[in-house]
């Protein structure tokens, strides 16, 4: 079963609109989203959730239609916002007691040990925490009832390269269940080239592309050539190109080439770079 | 819905003790004077710092963004609405509880206590605080926390002085008895008013983009 599919999914705002997005998410995966700041990643996030109401299309997670009985579906769900949203003067000890009645599989040894783990102090207060530290506690919570489905905004912004890795392992080890699932959306693009089967590039509202992330890497690469001999190739094969004192560099469909061409590998950073920028 | 009431209930642990401490003070007052004793805001104003509890903790929760991440968590809107609405109603039924105690001492140590007076100031004070609940809710939940709240505070002042008029014109016109009568029966649809406002609560929540 897909822990989540999205058809057609659309949502207009007076500035902003998030157009026709399709994306599936096979259980037993990590997807990631990648996306510049206000590319709609946040936006796309509360969709799923139903936190924003979409205005066309439909969502389903874990089997079930989001409009329906979100609730309970969301009982198997664990999720990080951008924003924490822990009231301010709440420590963690509090947030597990309220977290306890909240989930009908709250685990409250496992919610200990993480909290050891991640080194979240349990009696200060919540407004007292770095941003670091209030991911670290939004990422707990996520995870103490043992959902099938994780959804993480941003959450490894703010976190120390150690805590980062140490999350990139649990996250790894969370979906060798083939039952589980999660996406992952970050700015830091090198965690989720480490991390994810799939890679989903969102800009301006727009989804560029879905793609497993072995296919892509194999897919795409990179060409240093002259401004001639780009020219010279097929315009199919070039999707984007960056131009510097020496030469051009240009993000090129390895399969729309002859295989002669010195095409280099690109990584997912440069790839979404090449991709998104406007001089083509 | 016991993981919300216990969330609130520690947001007004550490948040609003000091409200309440006001309120208990405030409502204590009139013991001092039959000057004091005689003035309707030691009554008014602690019942409706009790119904404006959930008033408050909206409020705390725009700020902390719980209201988005509750949004993620296992709760549906309809529950935290219908949570808001009990928060509310308790906390007002404690407040009108202890300002009539307050009032039935007063009355006592200024030798004019009666039943009849205690009831009375029950009905329309429970009911009135009732009725501010029914206000504020809807509107919060139509307009957002943020937009709702000058709403709201617009919105009372406009009826808060329309009442006023109505209850003046009233007492000029009706005698004393025809007048308290014509008083108690305009409270009377308070249950169908709040049961309205929480349903188009609910309505107007589950419509709400939230974090957008």
């Amino acid at each position: 079963m897909n822990a989540l599919e999205i058809r057609n999914l659309t949502k207009n705002f007076p500035d902003f609109c998030l157009e026709d997005v399709n994306l599936t998410l096979p259980g037993g995966c990590i997807l990631g989203l990648v996306g510049e700041n206000g590319a709609g990643k946040s936006t796309l996030i509360k969709l799923i959730l139903d936190i924003i109401h979409r205005d066309k299309g439909t969502v389903t997670i874990l089997g079930k239609d989001n409009r329906e009985k979100l609730h309970l579906t969301k009982q198997d769900i664990g999720v990080v916002l951008d924003e924490v949203g822990i009231p301010d003067c709440f420590n963690a000890r509090q947030v597990g007691k309220v977290m306890a009645l909240t989930y009908h599989r709250w685990d409250g040894g496992y919610y200990q040990a993480l909290l050891e783990a991640f080194d979240i102090p349990q009696s200060a207060p919540f407004k007292t925490f770095s941003r670091g530290t209030k991911m670290r506690l939004g990422i707990v919570i996520a995870l103490a009832h043992r959902p099938k489905l994780l959804i993480l905004d941003e959450a490894t912004s703010g976190l120390d390269p150690l805590v980062r890795d140490r999350l990139l392992d649990l996250l790894r080890e969370f979906t060798q269940d083939e039952e589980h699932a999660a996406l992952v959306s970050s700015h830091i693009v090198s965690d989720l080239e480490k991390l994810c089967d799939y890679i989903a590039f969102l800009h301006r509202g727009k989804l560029l592309l879905v793609e497993e992330k072995d296919r892509l890497l194999e897919q795409y690469g990179l060409l240093h050539c002259t401004q001639e001999d780009l020219l010279a190739l097929p315009q199919e094969a070039v999707l984007g190109k960056r131009v510097n004192p020496y030469g051009v560099q240009a993000l090129v469909n390895r399969e729309a080439l002859s295989g002669l061409l010195d095409v280099k590998p690109v990584g997912i950073e440069e790839l979404f770079i090449l991709l998104t920028k406007e001089e083509r | 819905m016991g993981a919300l009431l216990l969330k609130d209930w520690y947001l007004i642990r550490k948040k609003y003790t000091w409200i309440f401490l006001l309120a208990l003070t405030v409502s204590a007052i009139p013991l001092l004077s039959e000057t004091l004793a005689r003035n309707g805001f030691f009554l008014v104003y602690p019942c409706c710092v009790g119904f404006n509890l959930s008033f408050y903790l909206m409020q705390a929760d725009r700020g902390s963004r719980w209201d988005v991440y509750a949004c993620a968590l296992p709760y549906s809107r309809a529950m935290q609405i219908s949570e808001k609405y009990l928060i509310g109603l308790i906390a007002g039924a404690v407040s009108v509880a202890w300002v009539l105690v307050m009032q039935g001492w007063t009355l006592h140590r200024f030798g004019g206590f009666q039943w009849e007076a205690i009831g009375a100031m029950a009905y329309f004070l429970f009911f009135g605080g009732c009725l501010l609940l029914s206000l504020y809710m809807p509107l919060m939940c139509l307009f957002g926390v943020s937009t709702g709240q000058y709403v709201f505070g617009f919105l009372l002042v406009v009826l808060l002085v329309l009442f006023l008029l109505l209850s003046l014109l009233l007492s000029f016109a009706l005698p004393y008895e025809m007048f308290s009568e014509t008083m108690f029966k305009l409270f009377l649809p308070t249950p169908a008013v709040l049961g309205l406002s929480w349903y188009l609560s609910i309505r107007f929540y589950g419509r709400l983009d939230l974090g957008a």
